[in-house]
Formats: structure tokens, C-alpha cells, sequence
């Protein structure tokens, strides 16, 4: 039984926040959003461990499963000389605060698309809400961020699945092409990149590469 | 007022030019007036002021081998910033302190205008029932400013006054024809005409945005021939000009298609197909034969042929247009036995129509129309050969016989093969659907679950629909699902609001102003169609209730009111205990009213223009500046006053009513309900909200967003819509190509929205066999006004859109912006007048004074008033609309004939304005 949680966002409204529905090529995907989502939050003690055990690949090859297409995610663990609390400083140096000289990879995809990024922002926040999400008031993170941005594809992939009409189904669908389309693969590449000439550390730059390959294939599975 | 600066700090006439032409923000802006063309142009803003704007000139070519849309852009759409501060600018609310129309005002605070506003509503709700209070509808402002004032008069069960009936855009004669009136193929097709008919129009003046395509048709080897009693602007870009008697164009085109059919050029195969022409009638009685007339299980829409392959009758097919394993007869008579068992003679409405034009043979139209024998056949045969379109603007439907011109010429395209593939057609109005406005009205929440809500509702009722009617296209679905909405809607036919309230009752009946045909006088056939119930549930507010409260948004019909504005200042002004008027501008009947309130104009609040096809894209107006004083946008005015009314409605205790009928509403949460309990309270969401559902819906592209609209300023349309006007383009639209109404009709034989599901020729009901109009002929404008001498035309003005940028004085000073008459030099002549004269116009209605304008390029008899003079322009506000009785042709009062029947914006009584006899004297100065 697949079971969505969101952080960065919240249910707008009184749709149900519990649904259980059997796992499926749907799911799937929701699932790996899910993970990826989870790799690029705050890290806490758990990711910690997670990350150190080499985990992160595995939960995301779990959640895949049932995947409709082949997709490989690799392996990838940190170094168990670096600390939760080193993790976390890097996390926040790499893609929020920086060095002092500028953030190496900025999280946000406003940052990366071009233009006015207030205005990409209320594009975004208007696109969840049209879907029936706010960003969370507790989480407060802006909604281009990497991860609210993929707990949004889990959410529509999973109201995909559960969705009771098909029209409604259809809906979502075409709504995770359009996302896809138009904000993750727009700057993931870039994302990647910049990670890697950032002297990043290897989890992150195989999180990032792992993330933008991920999104291609799936608007190609998505397209088809 | 800053010193100019150059780049380097130092003072210079450079750099005084330089920081004139700088800005600090540039946003799209079109303009939602009632041109529709919704010309995209950049807006350029300084120091919070919008200091110019420019044509766009955005849209990409959608076929290598069609000229683009560019720029889209006029004079009047260049100047709409000199507008925002305008010394007609509204500013503040105000209310009457004088007589009405007085011009004494105060200005009082929203809440006090809201208030009184409010009392009023709530008032006449108590005490005549929500009925009482009647909207004008406007197609002017934008879809936010509709949305605004439709939502509110819906929730409190008001009557709103169908739009087409006020301006009679409407040609009867395209919906008596194809069962619908909106089908014009978007404006880049134009380019694919090989002949181009400028009939009824004066694009040159009246469609600037899109007059290019008519001269890059003309290089590309097009002929383009105007079809008109002046010679107009549009005259002098065409190769050939035909002059012809104003009001005989029925004449005329019916000329050509004798000759067509004389010289046996016309296309037999599309006749057979695509037009009722084909299908057996009653020799005796015209009417044609039905199902049940032959046997009582049969439809009564059930239709014939007469199969000449095997010599017998069978059975038109109702579920496609096209003809197969059957080769049916144009002419001959035959005999059939029907259900009674008698044997009745039949021939074909081919027939009927042959006996017909044979009173027009270009001979004997000659004289009736005025244009040699010798144009009208070698313009018939250009037809019959070329691919022809017919430029045709909302002229036709201001004539009294409009209808029958507007058959007449779709007959020549009839007869010709002339709709349904590229460059041909009749390019009149085409509106497409715009799926998240027609949503809109239905949510209650944001978001895309509401909408699959709606849509799988909407899907289900169709089913529904398609199993009681299995053979119906989908445009007739479409169509039955829009009618079955009204009834529980606000819409009323105005025409019978005019006739019932304001005093329009003895004009209407005057016998010398109407058509001779008519066997009874005009109420008769009023009371006759009421009583049979062909208008039932529309005719609103009824005979026994007062209007109380009457509310002008975005619309003048002081100015624009057929029949002029006495009916409404003498009759029903009267009768009215507030008139609330929500405009930009101290128009005319902002003159006349209670209480005045300020709306934001476009650059000064966010909007969407109407969807329609000319352009095939939607435009968008964004926020540019902040609105000149206290001006609110229409959504932000309706929600207070919804707010306030609740507040009244508790306070008065009249919180519960029922409503016309009989239904209970409650004023209660009337502001929440507005807002759909806060869900569309600012108009950027909902606009994003229109734009996600059509999305959804397939009308516009994936991917289309707001932020889209502000990257680029318009998005092309990728469907028609699932709503009955967007579907009456009855096309597939395509990416790379123009759009092309009708080939549904053509390539796929889908059946038009009509009673026989054809193009139907002969309207066999008894009013119009008793008007000898059931098949076209050519009928003189009835003697409109009394008997004299000028026959006054109209038409749309070059330098203003109705009476919108009459107040600009840029534009004021390219034209000599006072109220003008033209008139032919041997008129002027004959009464002694010269240009720039003072004269007076008058007839047995009324009369006017205003210059004159003489020229040769008007043809002696004929006078014309362009259409946009505000009446306060004139000595004691009596302007042109003072001589036009506003008259109503009784055969639109039917209704329940097959596609004869209400459709909102559609068939309905519409007046006429033009073609009224008049008398024109100099006035010595």
C-alpha cells in the first residue's frame, strides 16, 4: 500500500490526506519523487544515516519497483568521517546560505529559469493550488524549492492513481508533463552542474545527476 | 516637473529627449472594447503614469504561405492612455443632487454610494420581487467586467438584458440560414480568398487591425470588389466597385444567383448536400413534407428526396450531409400518397427557389438595385469559379430586411460552393469559448478537481441529452445544454422590455413604419407569440412588474437605444427608483443617472478580451498603474455591493424572498457567495483560474498560464471550446493553418444546427409564407420615419469605437469631431448647403441638428450619420438616434420552429437603425 506524505506542502482544503491505494507503475513514481524529495531536505540524524548507509539508492530502487520503465540509480553513500551535523552545514552551504561567495547551487528553480523569480514563484504556487496544495505554513520553504517541487510530482502522480474519474486522472497526468516540461528539467541540468564544479559532496553530485536523468525519463514515460 | 539630464549629469537637450522616451516598466495592455480585435500593445509606464504605448506587433505567422495578424493595432487603440485622465475621466462615486440630467452632482464616499445602492436593491426586491431589478448587458470591458455584474444579478435573481438585443449585431438571416449566426473563419483566411466581397462593411474603417489581409489577398492576385451605396474607404483598395441602392442588396445578390443558375454554373453536387434545396415540399401548401405526414411513427423532422437512380422517394438522411447510394433530384414534381391516404403533388424547394428568381433576373433587378446587368453577370460567374469570401460586418443586421439580405447572400455562396474550405465563407462575427469563463459561472471552488467535477457534469448531461437524441451533433447538444441553463438563468430578450416598459408599444404598432406584408398590427403577433409560449419564462420583467432599479455597466444605452433615448427618459426613467450607472467616463446616460459610480479602465486593472476567432488568440490586459482616483475595477465594485446588500437586507429583515420563479434565495451570505467564500476574490487568481480550466478543457495550449499571457502577451486558441458558440465554427483547428468554419459541414458532412439539418432555404412557418418571406426575395426598407426623401445610413466611425474615444483629444484633433450628416453634393446642392452648414435632420419621429459634411462619394439619396456621437454632443441631447423608430420585425417573435428559438446572444427580436426616411434642411446661422 502506497501512503503519500507531504512536508513542504499542505492539502488546501478538505480532500483526504490518508488515501491507501494498491501500489502500482503509478505509485511507483510517486514513490521515487517521494524519496527524492526527502533526499534534498534539510538533512536531519535519519538522513544521516540513511546517506552513511548507502541507503538513499536503495529506498529509491524500492520505491521503483514497479516501475513501467528501466531506470538505474546507481549507488551512492557519504563518508562515514562526515558528521550529521557536517552533512547538514553542507546541505545548507551548497544550496542555501553559501561561503561567503554566493551559493555554489541555489535550490530554487526560480533562481535558474531566467526572468522575474517572484512571478515564477506565484506561477508555481498558483499551479498547486489549481491542484489542490499550498506550501506548508510550518515548513515555510518557497515553493521552487527543489524538494516541494518533487513532493508536488509525488502528490500528482499519487492523484493520478487514486484519481476517481478519468478525466480527473487525465488531468493530473498532463499536469506532470507540464511540470516536468516547464519547471524541473528546465533547470536540473544546470543544478547538476553547478554541484559538481562546486566541489560538492559525491552524495549530493549523484543525488543531482541521479534527479535531473530521473525527470527526463519519466516526461518520456510520461509522453508515451 | 524634472529637469532633463543627459547621461552624464549634465543638462542637455538630449538628454531631456533621452528621459522622455525612458520608462521604468513595460506591460502588455489591449483594450476590451467592443472592436473585439483585442490588438495586443505594449505599455510603457514612468513614475506611475503610463506615459505612451505601441502596437505589439507579437504574434508569429501561423503558415509560411499566410501573411501574420501584425501589428494589430488602430489609431484609437494608440491613444487609449490619453484616456486614463481625461477631462470625461470618472473619477470618484458621485450622486445626483439636481433633476436628473440636470448635471448637478456631490461626491460622496463608496460606502455611502454602496449603501444607497443597496437600500435601493434590497427595496425593490421586498417589494416588486429581484425581477425588478434589470442589468443592461455590455460586450464592452472585458470578460472581468461581465463576469462582475452576471455573477451578481445571477445571485440575487435579477434580470439581465440579452446584449444582442441592444445592439443588434445579431444577422437573423445567418441563423434562419445555418442555425447560427457566429461563423466567421479567423482573419488570416481572408488571405485565401481568390475573390473577396467587401459587402456591408468598411473594413478600412471598421476592422484597421485586420484591413491588410484584404490588400495582401489583392497582390497575391485576389480581386476584391465592394458592394456598397457610398464609396467607401474600403472602395478604394478594391479593384472594382459596384454602387448600389442602399437596402437592395437582397436584389442584387438574388441577380447573381439567377444568373448562376440560368447559365448552369452553379455547384449541383454542394446545392445537394450542404442545402435544404433538394428536400420535397407540398406543392400546395409550401411546407415541407414530413415524417409524420406520411406515417404517424415518423419525426416530424424527418425530411425527403426524391431519389432519381430509382425514381422513388427516400428518406434525407438526418446523421450526415453526405450523399451516397442515392442521386437526389433538384427539379420535377411528383406525386406521393400520405397518411391519410390522399395523394398531394411535390417538388423541391430547388424548385420554389427557381420561380423566385426568376423575378430577378439581373434586368429586372436593375432597377430595384441599381447596378448594371452587365457587373452582375460577370460578378456571378467570378463567383461560381473562385473561391470567394464575403467580408461582411454587423451592418446587415441594423436593416429591417437585414435577414433577407443576409439569405440572399448566403444563397450566392450556396449555389457557388462558397463555405467550408479555405477563403470562403461570410466573415461576420465568430466567438469562441473561452471554457474557463463558461466554468466559471459554475464553480465553487478553485482548482482542477472542481473542474472535473463540472466537466464530468457537464459530459454526463450531454450523454444524457445524446441518448434522448441520439442522431444530434455535438453543436446541437451543445446548443440544447446551453438552452436548458436559461431557464434558470437572467437573460430576457430586450425587445420586450422596450415594449412593455419603455414605450415602444405605439411606435412599434405604427402600420405606415412597418412592412407592408405584416396582415396584423404589430401586437397582435406580440400577444400571439407570448400566448403560445414562444417566449415563455424570458419575457422579464413581465407586463405586471415594474422595473424599480436599472444598472448600466460598461454600457450607454442612453446613446445607444434604437429608437432614441426619449423612450427611456420619458417612459422608463419614470418608472425608476435608482439608476446606477459603473463607468470610465461621464458618458450619456452616466448623465442621467442616480448615482454614478468609477471604474478602473484597461492599463489599470487586469483583464481577459472576449474570445473570439478573428484573431484566434486571447488577449490580455495587465495592471499597468494604479486606477486614476477611487476608480475600482467592476469585480471589486460587485463583490462591495454584495457585501453591502447582505448587510441591508439583514438590517431591513428581507433577508428571504423567492425569486421570479418562485424559487426561495437568501441575501444572507451574499458577499461570500460572490466570492465563492473567498475563493475568487482577487482577480489575478481568477484569471488564472479561466486560464487553467481552458486548458483543461483543450481551448488553449498546454502549458498556458498568466505568466504566459505576460511573457507574450496573447496565446493562440488550440480548440473551439466545449460551448455551443465556439463550436458553431463547426472546424478543426490546426496549429499551422488559418482557421477555416464550417469544413465539419463539408469534409465530414456533420449536419448544421437546423430544423431540416441542412442549409435551410425555406423557413416554412406560417408567419413567414404569410410574409412571402418563407423563400428570400428582396423587400424595400419599410417607410421608416414617414415619407421623405434621404434614406439615412450609418456605420461604424474611423476614429472612435461607439462612443469610447469620443472624449479623446488626441484623436479629436484628425477629425473635425463634431456631429456630422454626409451628404451627396446634388442633395447639398439642391438645398442649398454647404460644407460645414448647420442643418437639421428631421422625420415624423424626430429630428436632430448637426454639420454637413458634403462630398461626391456619397450617392444622391443617401445620408449618412456615422455611428458614436454622444447625444449631450447636440442641442438638447436630440442626435440621430432621434429619427430612427427603432423598429422590430415581427417575424423574429418566432420561436419553437426548429433552430428558430432563443439562444442567448442569438435569435431573438432585434431593432432596426438604419434605412429611415429623413429630410435635411440648412439652418440659417
Amino acid at each position: 500500500m502506497f501512503v503519500y506524505s507531504l512536508d513542504g506542502l499542505e492539502i488546501d482544503g478538505d480532500l483526504a490526506n490518508d488515501i491507501e491505494i494498491e501500489d502500482n507503475e503509478i505509485t511507483a513514481r510517486s514513490g521515487v519523487y517521494q524519496v527524492l524529495g526527502q533526499i534534498f531536505s534539510v538533512p536531519d540524524g535519519t538522513d544521516h544515516e540513511l546517506a552513511v548507509e548507502g541507503k538513499w539508492p536503495e529506498k529509491l530502487r524500492e520505491a521503483a519497483s514497479l516501475l513501467a520503465f528501466d531506470f538505474d540509480f546507481g549507488v551512492a553513500a557519504l563518508a562515514s568521517s562526515v558528521s550529521a551535523e557536517d552533512y547538514q552545514a553542507e546541505y545548507l552551504r551548497l544550496f542555501e546560505i553559501g561561503d561567503g561567495d554566493g551559493c555554489p547551487a541555489p535550490i530554487y528553480g526560480g533562481l535558474y529559469t531566467g526572468g522575474d523569480r517572484r512571478k515564477q514563484m506565484e506561477e508555481v504556487a498558483r499551479f498547486f493550488e489549481y491542484f489542490g496544495l499550498k506550501t506548508s505554513k510550518e515548513d515555510k520553504r518557497p515553493p521552487d524549492h527543489l524538494a516541494t517541487e518533487f513532493e508536488f510530482m509525488q502528490y500528482l502522480a499519487f492523484k493520478e492513481a487514486a484519481s476517481p474519474s478519468p478525466r480527473l486522472g487525465g488531468s493530473f497526468h498532463r499536469a506532470q508533463e507540464d511540470f516536468l516540461e516547464r519547471q524541473l528539467i528546465s533547470w536540473l541540468d544546470e543544478f547538476a552542474a553547478k554541484l559538481a564544479a562546486a566541489d560538492a559532496l559525491p552524495v549530493y553530485i549523484w543525488a543531482s545527476r541521479t534527479a535531473a536523468e530521473f525527470v527526463k525519463a519519466d516526461l518520456q514515460y510520461l509522453q508515451s | 516637473m524634472t529637469k532633463p539630464t543627459g547621461d552624464a549629469g549634465v543638462d542637455t537637450v538630449e538628454g531631456g529627449y533621452r528621459d522622455k522616451w525612458s520608462w521604468d516598466q513595460v506591460t502588455f495592455g489591449t483594450h476590451c472594447l467592443n472592436c473585439l480585435a483585442s490588438c495586443p500593445y505594449r505599455v510603457y509606464v514612468k513614475d506611475g503614469e503610463v506615459i505612451f504605448e505601441e502596437p505589439a506587433a507579437l504574434f508569429e505567422q501561423v503558415n509560411p504561405n499566410v501573411p501574420d495578424m501584425n501589428p494589430m493595432a488602430c489609431q484609437k487603440g494608440s491613444a487609449w492612455s490619453q484616456q486614463l485622465d481625461g477631462p470625461d475621466r470618472l473619477k470618484y462615486p458621485m450622486r445626483r443632487v439636481g433633476e436628473r440630467g440636470e448635471g448637478k452632482w456631490e461626491r460622496i464616499s463608496w460606502d455611502e454610494a454602496l449603501q444607497e445602492v443597496a437600500e435601493s436593491i434590497v427595496e425593490a426586491i421586498d417589494m416588486e420581487g429581484p425581477e425588478s431589478v434589470v442589468f443592461e448587458e455590455t460586450v464592452e470591458g472585458g470578460l472581468l467586467t461581465q463576469a462582475a455584474y452576471l455573477r451578481f444579478a445571477s445571485l440575487i435573481g435579477a434580470v439581465t438584458l440579452d446584449a444582442q438585443g441592444l445592439i443588434n449585431d445579431f444577422p437573423a438571416g445567418h441563423h434562419i440560414t445555418f442555425g447560427k449566426f457566429s461563423c466567421a473563419s479567423s482573419q488570416d483566411d481572408t488571405f485565401n480568398a481568390e475573390v473577396i466581397l467587401i459587402w456591408h462593411s468598411n473594413p478600412a474603417y471598421t476592422s484597421i487591425p485586420y484591413a491588410h489581409f484584404i490588400t495582401e489577398a489583392r497582390y497575391n492576385g485576389s480581386s476584391v470588389v465592394t458592394i456598397a451605396p457610398d464609396y467607401s474607404a474600403s472602395a478604394v483598395i478594391s479593384d472594382q466597385y459596384l454602387p448600389i441602392k442602399a437596402g437592395t442588396d437582397a436584389a442584387f445578390a438574388l441577380a447573381m444567383c439567377q444568373v448562376m443558375v440560368e447559365e448552369n454554373i452553379f455547384n449541383r453536387d454542394f446545392v445537394i448536400s450542404q442545402t435544404d434545396l433538394p428536400l420535397l415540399v407540398n406543392t400546395s401548401t409550401r411546407r415541407f413534407l414530413r415524417g409524420n405526414d406520411l406515417d404517424e411513427d415518423s419525426p416530424e423532422d424527418q425530411f425527403y428526396w426524391w431519389d432519381t437512380d430509382s425514381d422513388a422517394m427516400v428518406e434525407a438522411p438526418r446523421v450526415s450531409l453526405q450523399v451516397e447510394g442515392v442521386s437526389p433530384a433538384l427539379e420535377g414534381t411528383w406525386t406521393v400518397k400520405i397518411l391519410d391516404g390522399s395523394e398531394i403533388e411535390v417538388t423541391t424547394v430547388w424548385e420554389l427557389m427557381k420561380t423566385r428568381l426568376q423575378d430577378y433576373t439581373p434586368e429586372l433587378a436593375e432597377p430595384i438595385c441599381g447596378v448594371n446587368p452587365d457587373s452582375i453577370r460577370q460578378l456571378a460567374r467570378q463567383i461560381a469559379e473562385k473561391r470567394t469570401k464575403i467580408v461582411e460586418g454587423f451592418n446587415t443586421p441594423k436593416y429591417f430586411h437585414g435577414d433577407l439580405m443576409e439569405r440572399a447572400m448566403i444563397l450566392v455562396l450556396a449555389l457557388s460552393g462558397n463555405w467550408g474550405r479555405k477563403g470562403t465563407g461570410i466573415q461576420g462575427l465568430a466567438l469562441a469559448g473561452l471554457d474557463g469563463y463558461q466554468i466559471f459561472g459554475m464553480k465553487q471552488e478553485r482548482g482542477v478537481n472542481e473542474t472535473a467535477r463540472i466537466m464530468d457534469g457537464i459530459d454526463g448531461a450531454m450523454d444524457q441529452l445524446r441518448e434522448m437524441s441520439p442522431d444530434s451533433t455535438e453543436e446541437m447538444l451543445g446548443t440544447e445544454l446551453l438552452l436548458r441553463g436559461i431557464a434558470a438563468g437572467t437573460a430576457s430578450p430586450p425587445a420586450f422590455f422596450h415594449y412593455y416598459h419603455c414605450g415602444y408599444e405605439e411606435t412599434w404598432n405604427n402600420a405606415a413604419w412597418q412592412d407592408p406584408a405584416m396582415k396584423r398590427p404589430f401586437d397582435d403577433y406580440l400577444q400571439d407569440a407570448v400566448r403560445r409560449g414562444w417566449w415563455g419564462g424570458l419575457v422579464k420583467p413581465g407586463p405586471g412588474t415594474d422595473p424599480t432599479v436599472f444598472i448600466s455597466v460598461a454600457t450607454n444605452p442612453i446613446r445607444r437605444q434604437r429608437g432614441g433615448s426619449a423612450g427611456l427618459l420619458e417612459t422608463l426613467w419614470p418608472k425608476l427608483e435608482k439608476i446606477v450607472v459603473v463607468e470610465n467616463r461621464m458618458s450619456s446616460t452616466a448623465l442621467q443617472a442616480d448615482i454614478v459610480l468609477p471604474a478602473a479602465m484597461q492599463y489599470e486593472r487586469k483583464n481577459l478580451q472576449y474570445a473570439i476567432t478573428h484573431s484566434f488568440n486571447l488577449g490580455f490586459s495587465d495592471k499597468a498603474v494604479e486606477p486614476q482616483g477611487e476608480a475600482k475595477t467592476e469585480w471589486e465594485i460587485f463583490h462591495l455591493l454584495s457585501q453591502k446588500v447582505a448587510e441591508v437586507a439583514e438590517e431591513e429583515d428581507c433577508v428571504e424572498y423567492l425569486d421570479g420563479r418562485r424559487q426561495p434565495r437568501s441575501l444572507e451570505a451574499l458577499g461570500d457567495q460572490f466570492t465563492a467564500q473567498g475563493n475568487f476574490e482577487d482577480e489575478e487568481v481568477i484569471i488564472e483560474e479561466w486560464i487553467a480550466d481552458s486548458v483543461e478543457a483543450g481551448t488553449l495550449p498546454r502549458g498556458a498560464s498568466l505568466t504566459t499571457l505576460r511573457e507574450k502577451g496573447a496565446v493562440r486558441f488550440t480548440g473551439l471550446g466545449l460551448f455551443a458558440p465556439g463550436l458553431s465554427l463547426a472546424t478543426d483547428v490546426k496549429p499551422d493553418e488559418p482557421v477555416t468554419a464550417f469544413t465539419w459541414h463539408v469534409e465530414k458532412g456533420v449536419p448544421f444546427p437546423t430544423l431540416t439539418r441542412r442549409a435551410q432555404f425555406l423557413i416554412d412557418h406560417p408567419w413567414f409564407a404569410e410574409a412571402d418571406e418563407d423563400i428570400v426575395r428582396h423587400k424595400n426598407p419599410p417607410q421608416m420615419g414617414g415619407d421623405y426623401p434621404l434614406l439615412l445610413t450609418s456605420g461604424h466611425s474611423r476614429w472612435t469605437v461607439h462612443a469610447s474615444a469620443m472624449g479623446n483629444k488626441v484623436l479629436a484633433e484628425t477629425h473635425r469631431a463634431e456631429p456630422l450628416i454626409v451628404l451627396s453634393l446634388v442633395d447639398a446642392k439642391e438645398r442649398g448647403i454647404e460644407d460645414g452648414d448647420l442643418v437639421g435632420m428631421r422625420n415624423d419621429r424626430g429630428s436632430a441638428k448637426l454639420r454637413a459634411k458634403v462630398t461626391g462619394r456619397v450617392r444622391p439619396g443617401q445620408a449618412i450619420v456615422y455611428n458614436g456621437w454622444e447625444p449631450h454632443m447636440f442641442e438638447n441631447w436630440q442626435g440621430p438616434n432621434q429619427v430612427e423608430p427603432g423598429m422590430v420585425k415581427w417575424l423574429h417573435l418566432v420561436s419553437r420552429y426548429g433552430h428558430l428559438r432563443y439562444v442567448p446572444f442569438g435569435w431573438q427580436p432585434v431593432p432596426a437603425d438604419r434605412a429611415v426616411y429623413i429630410e435635411v434642411e440648412k439652418i440659417a446661422s
